[in-house]
């Protein structure tokens, strides 16, 4: 009967913590399986954009800079943190300061202080450019339908495929691309903020309760602890249950 | 007391930045005697994107790549390529002769881990190599334990560096 008694309060006791613990296992079983298959949901590419998660996170709104285009009236290139777009696009460029954009013939020429990024009408990127020039370069333009850039000390021109920069004693005149006030419809379709973040990485704070204070942080080890027990109690119920039947 | 905090300044910030190993543009010169020629790019076209993707893994982004084409040693191109190891970009230069491998050279490390590629213990490993015809390296490359993913970028490189030496000299 003691022995009766004792398996009882253990499956009472099983039980309990199984319907206290179920939310926590469930909460850490759905979000292990989406980490699990983040990459295949593409979520490791994916910036994370909803308010709420911005908020979580504590994300302030970014800095802005727009810069002309040189030679296209129309367009207009744009900085937010390490992002940057043409008129409300973005670009698959991901680069520190911009200073300056141009438009020779069909290529679109966006530089920051020490490199040079080609990308088509389309906003296609061709290339990536690391510049080795004399100085960082601190403004791009056009001067007689040639590219120009300007770093510290010197004035570059660049051939006709832009592949070789020579420096220049004078350039001539040149359009060079200025910083200017983004136009309200565009401004509008922006984001506020940015961040880098991707929303794996929200997954993987949300399975390792990284962000919702001290009661997101104890969630795994409650669930861990729960799930040791009810092994454990489970394989007590089964060898008192064993041990009455013999 | 003072010194250690130095010192654990300069780790710190050594962990923490870029580090530039050499100018791609001084690399270009030492594999051609001081005299680079003039660079030529590689348009790429659905066909060799989606040989570049299968080395890679991944879709490359860009239209064309640039190269350096020289007399030396037969015909030898020089290339400047980058691959992201975890998060951030390593640069490494690529001279490949006579369809093997003549220099490979870490010129730029970005990220906080897996540095030890740089050292020539690992990367003279490549020498000499060449590209098989299910893409892969003629040899084994010994990876470094801490910076597997490094290694793997590096890895990756040196056989778009032979892939694209052949589709330019076709």
């Amino acid at each position: 009967m003691k022995r009766f008694l004792h398996r009882a309060a253990i499956i009472r006791v099983h039980r309990s913590i199984a319907l206290f613990s179920m939310l926590l296992i469930m909460f850490t079983a759905i979000t292990g399986f989406l980490l699990q298959h983040a990459k295949d949901f593409g979520w490791h590419q994916q910036y994370i954009t909803q308010d709420w998660m911005l908020d979580v996170y504590g994300v302030k709104s970014a800095s802005k800079m727009t810069w002309s285009v040189s030679g296209d009236s129309k367009r207009y290139a744009t900085q937010l943190e390490q992002r940057w777009y043409i008129n409300a696009v973005q670009l698959p460029v991901h680069d520190k300061q911009l200073v300056g954009a141009a438009n020779i013939g069909s290529l679109l020429i966006l530089a920051s202080q020490h490199q040079l990024h080609l990308l088509t009408a389309e906003l296609e990127l061709v290339e990536s450019m690391d510049m080795s020039l004399n100085g960082t370069i601190r403004g791009v333009g056009i001067a007689g339908g040639v590219l120009i850039l300007k770093t510290d000390t010197s004035w570059y021109q660049a051939d006709e495929s832009l592949l070789m920069f020579t420096q220049v004693a004078s350039p001539g005149v040149v359009q060079l691309s200025s910083q200017i006030a983004l136009p309200k419809m565009y401004d509008q379709a922006l984001p506020e903020r940015v961040t880098d973040l991707h929303y794996m990485r929200f997954m993987q704070d949300l399975h390792g309760g990284r962000l919702f204070g001290l009661p997101h942080w104890v969630i795994p080890d409650l669930t861990a602890l729960a799930l040791l027990f009810l092994c454990v109690s489970g394989l007590m119920m089964k060898w008192k249950r064993s041990r009455l039947s013999v | 007391m003072r010194v250690l905090f130095v010192l654990m300044l300069l780790a710190w910030s050594s962990l923490s930045h870029a580090d530039i190993y050499l100018e791609s543009q001084v690399f270009v010169q030492q594999q051609f005697s001081g005299h680079p020629p003039q660079p030529q790019v590689i348009w790429l076209n659905g066909e060799l994107k989606a040989k570049l993707a299968g080395v890679l893994q991944h879709k490359y982004t860009g239209l064309r790549i640039r190269y350096w084409q020289g007399e030396e040693n037969g015909l030898q191109t020089v290339w400047v390529l980058n691959e992201i190891g975890k998060e951030k970009n390593i640069t490494v230069g690529i001279t490949v002769a006579q369809d093997s491998i003549k220099t490979l050279q870490v010129l730029a490390f970005r990220e906080s881990r897996g540095w030890e590629v740089k050292h020539g213990f690992f990367t003279r490993q490549f020498v000499s190599m060449f590209l098989k015809k299910d893409m892969q390296l003629s040899g084994h490359i010994d990876g470094i334990t801490g910076a597997t993913m490094s290694v793997r970028a590096v890895k990756k490189l040196a056989k778009v560096a032979l892939l694209l030496h052949s589709e330019v000299q076709q």
